[in-house]
């Protein structure tokens, strides 16, 4: 979030009105608005139901941000993990002990001006690590994936139908034809990926890869203790 | 996009999209609370079902809505009036973030999302929160219940939803919708393309573990404890009247047709039909009928399921999901993936 904020604030005076992604940045500026509207309600509503309530439109309003910048991954795994879950939970585990209506004279609110002076500090730390690390990076949204592919050739029967029309590609179907990469690159995104051997390098993928090859102790490390806290669980559940 | 070869501005292209989805959703709904559950639940419990309003009773739906229409909109004294008055929408919202992934042609779709498969399961997770929204905001005890239950039973039923997937993920190597179809379509059984290969075909359990989830997700019965009549008078709907329970009435239908179309992309092929070249423009026009088709047939199961099978008991119910169908679905991803290395 803070980040496509940064972008427009210190390259916003740069920026020709092409190159302005306005229908981008509208809804930005709503989601954006409508987050810090719930996030400041959420402290401050005596009610604990309404304050998860208010957490879920902050959660999906991070979920709306991911998927605008491009990364509906993160952006789904946002609404599963968050939403679908763990303030589920919290409204489960509310409902089943103290799910007061109306206003709660109980709900603590001494201690707020810690709270403002802990959330202040954080909001100088990451905003430091974000200008810090995204100082000249620009956001490009909506750009098509990469696709890789080395020049080989094809039976044509093996080609999707589109590829063979848009290459002008003519003879008996079971002839074998060399695509280069000019002509992959003379094609449509959408049909690059179609031909065979081309491979598609999206977040997903790049995800995938990251995961499973540099960080795959971590993921592993993380694999475990979730499953010691699963059995944990189990094992507390059933003491009596 | 360009339809019929003129060029659409932004608004256009979204006002568009949104009847689209409108009709994507609204259409299937209606056709199976007429077809299926007023006429088939008919025939099943031998009696003729509504005949008074139009041929055979065809208007009846009409009627149904018109009533609601007229009621009073009341909301009981103690209610938390706005999250009262907003859960019906949190879960219709759910049902219309689902169907926008679900691809009706080659070029017909919504949004193509690389994630597809996985947006969906995550988005249909949202409807949980509108149902213990309604369950709380009643100030009923019932309502509350109701509520608890069935955020208990869609938690334990998404497990084995999306784990019944990622067999067919591993398949078809993508989470894209789009190339899910044609995966399908250009797939071969041993070396013979004729009817490409369904997923059904090589994933029937997890098309089986699939249908099963779907219905408990739907709070379908035999699935239907949350507003188990007789133990919690409509449970998290008791309080609810008039155009807002038309909502959760819709809902309800609304999600099983898209929920339908969803497991049609994933194990029937979805707009592709055997002997068609998947890249012809004529799936762009036939494309929503097939799948129209796979939906009427998918929904079919669910409703004779329903029609046909008592209620289970609380405990009966979170058995069957994490003894039987979790391990099911994972003993599936381990055959799948072991198979696709081996293949």
């Amino acid at each position: 979030m803070s980040a496509a904020a940064l972008v427009l604030a210190e390259t916003g005076d740069r920026l020709t009105r092409a190159e302005f992604d306005i229908p981008e940045n509208v809804a930005f500026a709503i989601i954006a608005g409508l987050m810090l509207f719930s996030a400041v309600k959420m402290v401050t509503t005596s009610n604990v139901v309404h304050a998860a309530l208010y957490l879920v439109i902050v959660l999906a309003g991070v979920a709306a941000l991911f998927i605008l910048v491009g990364s509906d991954f993160v952006g789904a795994t946002q609404i599963l993990v968050y939403i679908g879950a763990i303030v589920v939970l919290f409204l489960f585990g509310i409902m089943l002990t103290r799910a007061r209506l109306g206003d709660d004279e109980t709900v603590e609110s001494e201690r707020r001006t810690m709270g403002v002076v802990v959330g202040l500090l954080l909001f100088v730390v990451m905003a430091f690590a974000l200008i810090d690390g995204y100082e000249n990076t620009e956001i490009v949204f909506s750009e098509p994936n990469p696709v890789a592919y080395e020049p080989q050739s094809h039976q044509i029967d093996d080609l999707p139908t589109p590829v063979v029309d848009a290459l002008g590609i003519v003879g008996p179907s079971s002839d074998e034809v060399l695509i280069d990469t000019p002509e992959f690159e003379s094609l449509p995104p959408e049909l690059q990926r179609r031909v065979p051997g081309a491979e598609v390098f999206g977040n997903n993928k790049e995800i995938a890869d990251s995961i499973f090859s540099q960080y795959i102790v971590a993921f592993e490390a993380v694999s475990v203790l979730l499953l010691a806290a699963l059995i944990g669980a189990v094992v507390v559940a059933r003491k009596e | 996009m360009t339809v019929l070869s003129i060029e659409l501005a932004y608004w256009q292209q979204t006002t568009l999209r949104v009847l689209g989805g409108a009709v994507a959703v609204l259409l299937p709904a209606g056709t199976l609370v007429y077809i299926y559950l007023f006429k088939l639940m008919s025939f099943v419990q031998s009696r003729l079902g509504p005949m008074e309003a139009g041929p055979a009773g065809s208007l009846q739906l009409v009627a149904e809505v018109g009533k609601a229409f007229q009621k009073e909109d009341i909301f009981p004294r103690k209610a938390d009036r706005i999250v009262f008055a907003a859960a019906p929408f949190v879960v219709l919202m759910s049902t219309f973030l689902l169907v926008l992934v679900v691809p009706f042609g080659p070029d017909a779709w919504f949004v193509d999302l690389d994630t597809g498969v996985f947006f969906a399961l995550a988005v249909s997770s949202v409807s949980v929160i509108g149902i213990l929204m309604a369950g709380w905001a009643s100030a009923n005890k019932y309502s509350l219940l109701g509520g608890l239950r069935a955020a208990g039973q869609l938690i334990a039923y998404e497990l084995p939803l999306v784990l019944a997937v990622m067999g067919v993920v591993i398949q078809a190597g993508t989470l894209n919708m789009q190339d899910i179809v044609l995966a399908q379509a250009e797939g071969e059984i041993f070396g013979w393309g004729g009817i490409g290969n369904p997923f059904i075909l090589t994933q029937f359990l997890g098309f089986a573990i699939f249908l099963v989830a779907m219905q408990a997700e739907l709070t379908q019965p035999p699935f239907d404890m949350p507003v188990a009549e007789s133990e919690l008078v409509s449970g998290y709907m008791t309080e609810y009247s008039g155009i807002r329970f038309l909502l959760f009435f819709i809902g309800e239908f609304a999600t099983a047709g898209v929920f339908s179309m969803v497991a049609a992309t994933l194990f029937l092929g979805g707009w592709w039909v055997p002997g068609i070249d998947p890249d012809s423009n004529l799936f762009n026009v036939i494309g929503p009928i097939v799948m129209f088709a796979k939906v009427m047939l998918v929904t079919l199961l669910i409703f004779w399921f329903r029609f046909t099978y008592p209620r289970f008991r609380e405990d009966q119910l979170q058995r069957l999901a994490w003894k039987v169908l979790i391990p099911l679905s994972l003993l599936n991803i381990v055959i799948t993936g072991v198979l696709k290395v081996a293949f």
